[in-house]
This record gives C-alpha cells, structure tokens and sequence, in this order.
C-alpha cells in the first residue's frame, strides 16, 4: 500500500468540500435507500448531469457515498414497512418486520446499521489493502485477459440474475446492440445509424441508463400495476440493543461481511445473492430455528452486513481493473467516463490522490451515515409519507432533464422515451435489466480489447485463449453456465441429507 | 392456460419475433459495412455480426421456449403491487406527457412542458384522484424549483422556450465524450 499518497488522500479527504459532498452523498444514498422503487443505479444516474460541472473527486466521492448510504437506508424501509428499500433488502425485510410488529423495531434498525457499518469499514479496509494490489496484477494483464474477464462479467451477471439464462443473455445482447449504434471505433464507419447523423456519435451513457431506470420503470409500473403507500409498522425512536441482541448480533455480521465482500468482487450482479446466502446461512446455524420467520435478529443481522460488504467489495473490480459486477457499478463506471478517467489498472497510477481520497472519504462517509443512520430514523420515516406518485413524476422530469441537458438534443429525449419503453417490455415479460446495463456500458470496451487481441495475433483467433488467466476465466464461466445443471444433480443428494 | 396467460403468451411472442428481427437488422447491417481488412485485422463487421448472430440464435431458442408455454413473469412493483390486467390509459398518459416534454421542450420551453409532464405521471398513476388543479400547482412548483436549482445551483441551463430564433442565445455546447 502506498503510505504517503493514502496519507495524502486522507488528509484531502477531511477538506470542507469533500466532507460536503461525503455528507451530502450520505443523506441522498440513504434517501433513495429507504424510498421503495429508487435503488443506488437509479440515484446516481440520475445525479449524472453534476459531472457537468462538478470536480471529478467531488462528485465520485458523492456517488460512492451513496451507494454505501442506499445500503444502509434499504433496511429502514424493510423493517418499518413491509416492502423493502432496494432489492438488497429484501432478505431484511422478512425478519426485521416481523420484530417490529413484535415491537422490537428499534433492535431491528440498531443491528442493521451498526451490521452496515462493521461490514462497510472491514470490505473499505480490505479493499485499500487488496485494490493496489490487484491494480498491479492488472497491469500485468493482456488484452485477450481483458477480453475473457468482460465476458466472464456478461455471462455469470446474465445467468445469475433473472429467472430464466435465455433471459438474462438475451437482455445481454440487447445492451450490446445499444453499444454497437455509432460510429466504428477503428474506421468510423456508421453502426445501425440508418443514416442519422445524430446516432453516429452513438448513444449516451446517461441517456440509456436515465431512460431504462426511470422512464422504464415509472412506464412499467403505469402499465402493469399500481401504487401504494404502506402502512408503517409503530416505532417509539429509541433504537437501542440489548446485551443478548448484540451476542446474537456480532457473529452474524462477520460472517454476513465474510459472504458479501467476494461476491462483491466476484460478477455475481449485485446484492441479491449475498443477502439471501447470508440469511440461508444465518438460518442453518442458528440454535433458534423456529424463531426464522418470526423476527430472529440473526436474520436481520447478516444480511444487512452482507449488503455493505457486497458494495465495498464491488468497488474492488471497479477501481482495479475498470470492470464492474453490479447495475450501480457500471453506472459508476459511467460517472468515471464522464470525467475520461479510466479506472482500472492504470488509476492508481495515474490517479493515486483522486483513488485514494475516495478510499478514504469512504471510511469517514460510513462513518457518518452511521452517525447520521440511527438518531434520524424519525426523518426517514417521514419520507415514506410522501404520496409515491409525485416521487415518480419528479424522477421522470428529472430524467428527461439530465438526457437532454447532455447535449441540448430532442433527439436523445425521443431516443430516452424509445429506450424506456423497450425497458419496460422487458420488465413485462421478466427480463432482467442489469445485464442490458452492463451490455451498454462494457460492450463497447469488451471491443476494443477483442480488437487489440485480434491485432495482436495478426487475426489468429485463437489468441483469445492464449494465456492460462484466460482459460481460468473461460472454465469459471463454463461453471457458472452450467450451475442450474450441476445443481440439478446435486439437489437430490442434499434433500436427502 | 387461463385467458390472461394467454393474452400474455401472445405479446412475449411479439416482443421476443422483434428481438429476432431486431438480430436481423443487426447482420443486415453489418453486411452493409465496407470491409476494411487491410488496416485492421478483424474487420469492421466481425464484431456487430458475432452479436447479430447471438441475438437472432437465442431469439430463435426463446421464442420456441415461450410457444411451449415458458411465459415470462413480470418483474415485481417496488412500492406498489402489480395487477392481474394490464392498464392502457394510465400508459398512454405517461407516454404522452413524455412525448409532450421532449417536443415542446424546445419551443414552449421547460417550465410549461415540466408542468405538463410532472401533472399527466401523477394523474396516470394516482387513483385517488387529488383534484386536478392542486396537481398542475404542485407540479409548476416543482418545475420553478428545478429550473432555478439547475440555473444558478448547477449552470445548466435549460430553454425558456418562445425563443423562435434557433441558433442563438442559450444554448450550452456539452463536450462529447
């Protein structure tokens, strides 16, 4: 680890602006964290538009702080009404409603934060620890690695998120489509422009993300369902554990850090996998059986750390090796391109005081939302009063705002509408949409490194497989497509057990 | 297969026939490309046709699985609850409130075509119906806010609109990136 420029990084850290915008990030993450429907990808594509005119280190401190801040405000929601904040609480939500209706709500919201928080400072500490180190790896890395590392991220996001593979790749090829519309990178030759000049600089980043977000969603939600405000479970303020709550407690966050961070880092697609593997494993070992279901604290306890774990994890991938293995990494990806800073290996060497303020604004920024988290629950919870509707119409103009502000252009409003209604076809019929977004982000950077692979080897494709760290990844992802099948196999022999 | 599933089954058909077709128009075009094999090894159709290729395969493979009845369940609603019918109007108002927005943007300029976005999403997704002259105020409130926040707060700004002379005033050059 490089000492003086984390030093130097921490120290900047602790400016008044950057702490701004730490806090800043904090309330917002924790905001769209406890408001149902706004997940951390949706909060930061929305707040894309500032990096028009913030710096860099500003606005990527304030965007990793709310994706900390939205895991911490997600279990708010799940434990006071019964729909979780964002789809990495939906674990919490089991059990943390039904303590609050046993009227334990406030040792439900107490080892959620406190869970989040452990997790967030172990997953930042090892990712300063780990980051450098795989940075330098990657600088050992060729193009054709490069190549098989993307697709393993494509593939294991397709097929692990969604309900069906076919789904989940198809919804893939689609993002890449939208990759593809342009001019081609080498010879600029015109991609599925049918002859617009407009689309030949290929379609925005913001736009696609803003349109399949937002307008999807708000149009899917119109189309196929409708509104609700829920009731609110009753909660006196005081959030406080007793001593057997934290016994019960600490255990469960290590090993809900221990599952979250690597799945982190792993292209696992996000926060569903761990929580859920955290609350299978929480449930397995407990002495308490017969409390899962009924509002076991252990339930709460390791999910909620497995969530923060997973987004510090995530963060490892991003800054080291510039690929993303969740929905909101990829959009971070985004903000990083917005400012034409590359994360991956060469960041911490170009960038070693930009990586390392924000490594350091990440400890203080879960630092703060754990002092900001507990003794404002009452705020939070009046932010659930407000009629679900007009949150959505904001977040349509708000959307529409940032695509067009972009380049002053109706026609990426027109192509936002266009998008968003693809967005909310493939909700309809169960598509899942992470994968589309990392099809978009990544599959033009998948090209060029299949392109420099290919000029490499003078055309010879069979440089695609040409080191052992691309047959490691080619076989990782032959296990991950093949799972449902391995599983198949396996789940007789395990009921029986 | 009750009536609703059906009808369902029906439009994935049609979504997932445009996905093929979709992959269609991607080899289509690919094969238009010029082939420029000289300066670069792969091509410039290689790439857009491998992902052409994909998309018309696995469109082919899903349309068969959703013929025999691998019907896709809709993504849940966070915040709400999804229906069993499908609603055409509230959808068509969105849509039109969109469409309001991205034309009139330019030429009724941003706090009338916001207004009229904001109030046409509140009215198409709010059963309860608030009167509709409390919805117009709170969503012109919104819009002055937000105009004023992106103005001063961010300096971006966005079109006053009645301003038939394009190509001057306000408009902001963003660098492409």
């Amino acid at each position: 680890m490089d000492i003086s420029n984390f030093i130097e990084g921490f120290s900047n850290s602790l400016s008044l602006v950057n702490l701004g915008f730490g806090l800043l990030g904090s309330l917002l993450g924790t905001l769209v964290g406890v408001l149902p429907g706004i997940g951390p990808a949706l909060a930061i594509s929305l707040l894309l538009p500032i990096t028009y005119t913030l710096e860099p280190q500003s606005a990527l401190i304030m965007f990793c702080a709310i994706y900390y801040g939205a895991m911490f405000g997600g279990s708010t929601t799940s434990i006071l009404l019964n729909a979780p904040g964002e789809s990495g609480s939906v674990m919490t939500a089991i059990e943390g409603n039904k303590m609050a209706r046993a009227g334990k709500a406030g040792a439900a919201l107490a080892t959620a934060a406190i869970g989040s928080f452990v997790a967030g400072a172990i997953g930042t500490g090892i990712l300063a620890l780990a980051a450098p180190t795989i940075a330098d790896f990657g600088l050992t890395m060729t193009p054709p690695d490069f190549f098989a590392m993307m697709v393993l991220a494509f593939i294991t996001v397709s097929s692990l998120m969604g309900k069906s593979i076919t789904r989940g790749l198809l919804a893939l090829m689609v993002g890449l489509v939208i990759g593809l519309v342009g001019a081609d990178p080498n010879t600029g030759a015109p991609r599925l422009t049918f002859g617009s000049a407009e689309a030949l600089g290929g379609f925005s980043t913001v736009v696609v993300i803003v349109s399949l977000f937002a307008v999807g969603e708000a149009l899917h939600i119109a189309f196929s369902g409708h509104l609700e405000n829920g009731t609110l479970n009753k909660f006196n303020g005081s959030s406080r554990m007793s001593r057997s709550d934290w016994s019960r407690s600490w255990r469960p966050w290590l090993r809900g850090t221990a599952i979250g961070f690597p799945t982190g880092v792993l292209p696992a697609g996000g926060s569903e996998l761990p929580t859920f593997l955290s609350y299978a494993l929480e449930k397995r070992l407990s002495k308490k059986k017969d409390e899962f279901g009924k509002g076991a604290i252990e339930g709460v306890a390791g999910p909620e750390a497995a969530n923060n774990a997973n987004a510090a994890g995530a963060l490892v991938p991003l800054l080291a090796l510039g690929i993303p293995t969740s929905g909101t990494a990829a959009v971070m990806l985004a903000a990083f391109g917005q400012f034409r800073i590359d994360a991956g290996p060469m960041l911490f060497a170009e960038q070693p005081v930009l990586v390392w303020t924000l490594i350091a604004s990440l400890f203080i920024g879960n630092l703060l939302l754990l002092v900001i988290n507990l003794p404002l629950i009452k705020i939070w919870v009046q932010v659930l009063r407000i009629p679900a509707h007009y949150l959505f119409a904001g977040i349509l103009v708000f959307a529409m705002v940032g695509a067009f502000a972009l380049k002053n252009s109706t026609f990426d409003l027109l192509v936002a509408i266009a998008i968003g209604l693809l967005g909310m076809l493939l909700r309809r019929f169960g598509y899942p949409i992470t994968p589309l977004i990392l099809g978009a982000i990544l599959g033009p950077m998948a090209e060029t490194e299949f392109r420099r692979t290919m000029q490499l080897s003078q055309g010879d494709a069979s440089a695609l497989l040409g080191t052992p760290f691309t047959w490691i990844t080619y076989s990782l992802m032959a296990i991950a497509l093949l799972w449902p099948l391995i599983w198949k196999l396996l789940k007789p022999k395990v009921i029986k057990q | 297969m009750s009536l609703e599933k059906k009808r369902s089954a029906k439009g994935e058909l049609v979504f997932t026939s445009f996905l093929f077709v979709a992959g269609v128009v991607v080899l289509w075009d690919a094969s238009q490309l010029p082939d420029a094999m000289g300066v670069d090894f792969v091509g410039t159709k290689t790439f857009p046709s491998i992902i052409g290729a994909i998309l018309v395969a696995l469109s082919l493979i899903q349309l068969i699985s959703v013929a025999r009845g691998n019907v896709g369940e809709p993504e849940g609603i966070e915040g709400g609850e999804a229906d069993s019918k499908v609603h055409f109007k509230p959808l068509l108002l969105m849509l039109a409130g969109l469409l309001a927005f991205a034309i009139g943007l330019q030429y009724i300029g941003f706090l009338l075509s916001s207004t009229i976005l904001f109030s046409l999403v509140t009215f198409a997704l709010n059963r309860k119906k608030t009167k509709w002259y409390v919805i117009i105020l709170i969503a012109a409130g919104f819009s002055v806010l937000l105009y004023v926040a992106f103005n001063y707060g961010l300096q971006i700004k966005l079109p006053l609109g009645f301003d038939f002379n394009f190509g001057s005033g306000e408009v902001v050059v963003e660098e492409e990136w």
